[in-house]
């Protein structure tokens, strides 16, 4: 017989230190709370600023929460974290840092008075988009710490994270196109007699309007972004996958391979389910009086 | 004397290397109210489109008030100027309050108290009070073309672009939108108004200007224009008209 | 006003890319020279000095590093001709499914796709390989089937000459645009060219197998694997095809009570084709980018034989990011550019 507990334990939380597993699960827990907040902003229609400040916000305690250390609590690192909570932390650590930034980088590629800067952006996300994830993991926790000052170094984890707000970035940017594309001209048009232009335009006209068409696609690449944590397995980084992998190769556990599969399957079947069913009320809520 | 509120002066416009305004020239009255028609594809809505910005013209000079737009100094402050289109462009993510808001409130120009007080009374205007919380999408669409007549007040503009208001609307609704229109015929505006429907342009306007293929044919007082017409083109515009 | 701000901006972003730029290059520098790391690419003419086992163009070790890279490419092709070719068929079938009239037919399709869609690729392959590991009999007790075995390293076949394999293949293409006479002549040519051709049977030894030619057991799992997940992206993608079009047609169908699978068959794939086939194509291309997994299980893919194997017996990183990125790049390019060819036909209107 083996202890199903402490396997799943190891699943979910790694090497995560025993008496701060509270604060994950504190971060984990903040995690659907700021889904919710924001069907909740959305539904009451609060100015994107506050959703900004309220997701940069969260992100910053979540951070403190599972890495920080300071007065209260003790210090752990980055590269303690391990099983699912890696998952869902790198996956809600990038999901909303990707958006914002891919906004923003729209905002350039619209608007930008010199095309050549527009097309150089371009091309780099173009590049990142050409190339599956696990290349660019591996080769990012390679050829970062090179990148940077030699003073400056880089964990596996750092360039993971880098890595995947970055490849996500490219995706989410490529979907707001889409979606700006899919503007009528008309929205333009009166935008420009009632003389609204430039970032007030974007802020106002454009950037709802994007965000509201590119909602589905959004979705499914933020299911993809959940998947693709697994993926940091490859690097050696030791998440769920990595743990299972594990576990299996030890004696005890090793028959009952097919069982733990399925429940590493049936999670993150479960989260991905949560997160398209999320899509589906903050589209609902966004509907503009459409019957 | 009237003043001049705008001029335009040997005017031409061109897409992708097609002339669509050839050497166009037009003076506008302050308080004048213009009626453009012409067969479609003639370039009437470009000829409007020239005149707040949306279409750069290639040669000429527009004047307004004492703004001078040029091939090279395309933009100018389109804050006097309002527009509606015909088919409303109102924002659809934004309330019909917000849709009204939007413009003055980016602009800094009053506090939100004033504009708000004035977004209320000019709702009140096109007969839509109580409507400020619904969603353009859940509105007919004679209700969102008086919107989108509000809002493009809202910059207390004076001169008004009407590019075929009521001509995506159906019949009924049309009525509701030409009593609106009527009323503000009655106000200091300059307007400019381009429309198929020969019984309002008759009613409303002071002079008409016909156009066909880009060349403004001709340019009468409304009254000559349906008895004494000038032009060969515009004989029979007229003639099919009346069918 | 807002066009000077939009200048300032420009000039803002353009000088911190250059430093950016610049700060990376005289980093990346540094590193090279304290590390006396050399950059070129003649190291590839070298003698790798070690063995590929699983390839379909052989390499051994006493060939250069290309040919090493090329017997990944190809590798990497074959994985992803295969999956395609299975992920396409069995989304025919769960397309098809999806829209039937059954609602037992249709919730099978849907769970199959509700699930492997939600589920990690990489999971699944390792799920795969482990169980194809665990399942499969030692060599020593390997399944017979024939002259071919079935073991847990793989699957070991008798082979022939590879021209044999040409009428077999187009075979299908004669029956199924119903030249059934010239079918019907090529298989018994076929059959006979099969038995009178000279076999090369694998053999089964004390230890391992020997001889023939074999699908490895990695191969097998990242196959399956790939073939499963892309499967549900191409139904749902195939469902979106059917679901565009009008349903006016399937009543039409229906009235002149055309069976089903033919009405699909017929009247809405043709109909549904060009409406899906971008999305389809992009769905090979994700495929074909994601046989880069089988890294994981120590497939020798592309990336496996480079970022992995290459990389880190010669040290030569920067210039295999540089060829993995190259290729990459080109195989991106030219699938786009056929899938925009494909998407935005002339006539749609440019403004
Ligand atoms: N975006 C455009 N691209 C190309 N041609 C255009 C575009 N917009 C208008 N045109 C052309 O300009 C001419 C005048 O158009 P317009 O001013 O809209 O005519 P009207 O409003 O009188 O019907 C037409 O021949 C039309 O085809
Ligand atoms: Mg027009």
């Amino acid at each position: 017989m083996f202890d199903l507990l402490s396997a799943l334990d190891f699943l979910s939380f790694g090497f995560y230190p025993d008496i701060d597993k509270w604060r994950l699960v504190l971060a984990i827990v903040i995690i659907p709370m700021h889904a919710v907040l924001t069907v909740f902003c959305v539904k009451n229609r609060y100015r994107l600023s506050y959703c900004l400040v309220l997701t940069l916000g969260l992100q910053m305690l979540t951070l403190w929460l599972s890495i920080g250390d300071g007065a209260i609590l003790r210090s752990v690192k980055l590269d303690e974290l391990s099983g699912l909570c890696l998952n869902l932390l790198l996956a809600y650590w990038s999901i909303p840092l990707a958006t914002i930034l891919a906004a923003g980088i729209c905002f350039i590629l619209i608007n930008a008075s010199s095309k050549s800067l527009a097309y150089i952006l371009g091309l780099f996300f173009d590049l990142i988009r050409s190339l599956p994830l696990v290349t660019l993991l591996f080769f990012n926790t390679l050829i970062l710490p090179m990148l940077f000052n030699p003073k400056l170094i880089i964990t596996r984890l750092e360039a993971a994270w880098i890595t995947l707000i970055f490849f996500l970035c490219a995706y989410t940017i490529q979907i707001f196109l889409g979606a700006y594309e899919a503007i009528s001209y008309h929205q333009h048009e009166s935008a420009k007699a009632l003389g609204i232009s430039g970032w007030k335009k974007y802020r106002h006209i454009d950037l709802p309007q994007m965000l509201k068409h590119s909602l589905p696609a959004l979705i499914s690449t933020y299911i993809g972004m959940i998947k693709d944590t697994t993926l940091v397995m490859i690097i050696g980084l030791a998440d769920s996958l990595g743990n299972l992998q594990l576990l299996i190769s030890r004696n005890a556990y090793k028959h009952y391979y097919i069982e733990f599969f399925f429940i590493l399957g049936f999670l993150f079947w479960l989260t991905c389910t949560l997160c398209g069913w999320w899509g589906k009320q903050l589209e609902r809520t966004s509907n503009y009086g459409k019957t | 004397m009237a003043k001049h509120k705008i001029i335009m002066n040997n005017v031409s416009a061109q897409i992708a290397d097609k002339a669509i305004l050839n050497n166009i020239s037009l003076r506008v009255d302050d308080q004048e109210h213009i009626g453009i028609i012409g067969p479609s594809g003639s370039g009437k809505s470009s000829l409007i489109r020239t005149i707040n910005g949306l279409l750069p013209i290639s040669s000429g000079t527009i004047e307004i008030d004492s703004q001078t737009i040029t091939a090279s100094q395309p933009s100018a402050d389109c804050s006097k100027i309002g527009m509606v289109f015909q088919d409303y462009a109102l924002f659809p993510h934004l309330t019909v309050l917000e849709n009204l808001t939007l413009s003055p409130t980016l602009r800094n120009e009053n506090s939100t108290r004033d504009i708000k007080d004035r977004a209320f009374s000019l709702l009140d205007k096109v007969k839509m009070n109580g409507f400020g919380n619904r969603f353009p999408a859940s509105l007919s669409g004679g209700q969102q073309q008086r919107i989108a007549i509000a809002r493009c007040l809202m910059t207390e503009p004076e001169i008004l672009l009407l590019d075929e208001p009521t001509s995506a609307l159906d019949p009924e609704m049309i009525h509701e939108v030409k009593s609106v229109l009527e009323g503000l015929m009655q106000s200091q505006l300059s307007i400019i108004i381009v429309s198929h429907d020969i019984s309002f342009i008759k009613t409303t306007t002071n002079r008409v200007i016909f156009m066909d293929e880009g060349k403004k044919l001709s340019d009468q007082a409304t009254d000559l224009f349906f008895t004494q017409p000038e032009n060969e083109r515009q004989i029979s515009f007229i003639q099919q008209l009346d069918h | 006003m807002i066009n000077s701000n939009h200048r300032i901006l420009s000039i803002v972003l353009w000088l911190a890319i250059f430093g950016i730029i610049t700060a990376m290059i005289s980093n990346l520098h540094l590193h090279i020279s304290r590390q006396n790391l050399e950059f070129g690419f003649d190291f590839l003419l070298q003698r790798s000095g070690f063995d590929i086992g699983d390839t379909w163009i052989t390499h051994q070790a006493n060939m250069p590093y290309w040919n090493a890279i090329l017997s990944g490419l190809v590798n990497t092709i074959i994985v992803a001709a295969f999956g395609i070719v299975i992920a396409t068929l069995l989304g025919l079938v769960l397309a098809i499914m999806a829209k039937a009239p059954f609602v037992i037919i249709k919730s099978v399709s849907d769970v199959y796709i509700n699930i492997f869609r939600n589920i990690p690729l990489l999971v699944q392959i390792l799920f795969f390989h482990t169980l194809l590991i665990n399942t499969l009999p030692e060599v020593n007790n390997a399944y017979t089937i024939g002259a071919s075995y079935v073991t847990n390293r793989g699957i070991y076949l008798p082979t022939t000459s590879p021209w044999v394999l040409i009428p077999i293949i187009t075979l299908p293409y004669f029956f199924i645009t119903r030249r059934i006479k010239t079918g019907v002549f090529l298989s018994v040519i076929s059959i006979g060219i099969l038995y009178f051709s000279q076999w090369e049977h694998p053999v089964l030894n004390r230890f391992n197998l020997s001889g023939g030619g074999s699908f490895s057991i990695e191969w097998l799992a990242l196959v399956i694997a790939l073939s499963l997940y892309t499967a549900s992206y191409i139904a749902e993608v195939m469902r979106g095809g059917f679901e565009a079009i009008s349903y006016h047609q399937y009543e039409t169908a229906r009235a002149l009570n055309i069976s089903y699978i033919k009405m699909m068959r017929h009247v809405i794939l043709p109909q549904a084709k060009p409406i899906f086939l971008p999305a389809l194509l992009n769905q090979y291309l994700n495929l074909t980018k994601n046989a880069s997994l089988g890294i994981a299980i120590g497939y020798p893919d592309f990336f496996g034989v480079t970022a992995g194997t290459i990389l880190n017996q010669s040290g030569r990183a920067l210039e295999m990011i540089f060829i993995v990125m190259v290729v990459y790049s080109l195989v991106n390019y030219f699938s786009i550019t056929m899938i925009s060819k494909i998407s935005h036909p002339q006539w749609k209107r440019h403004v």
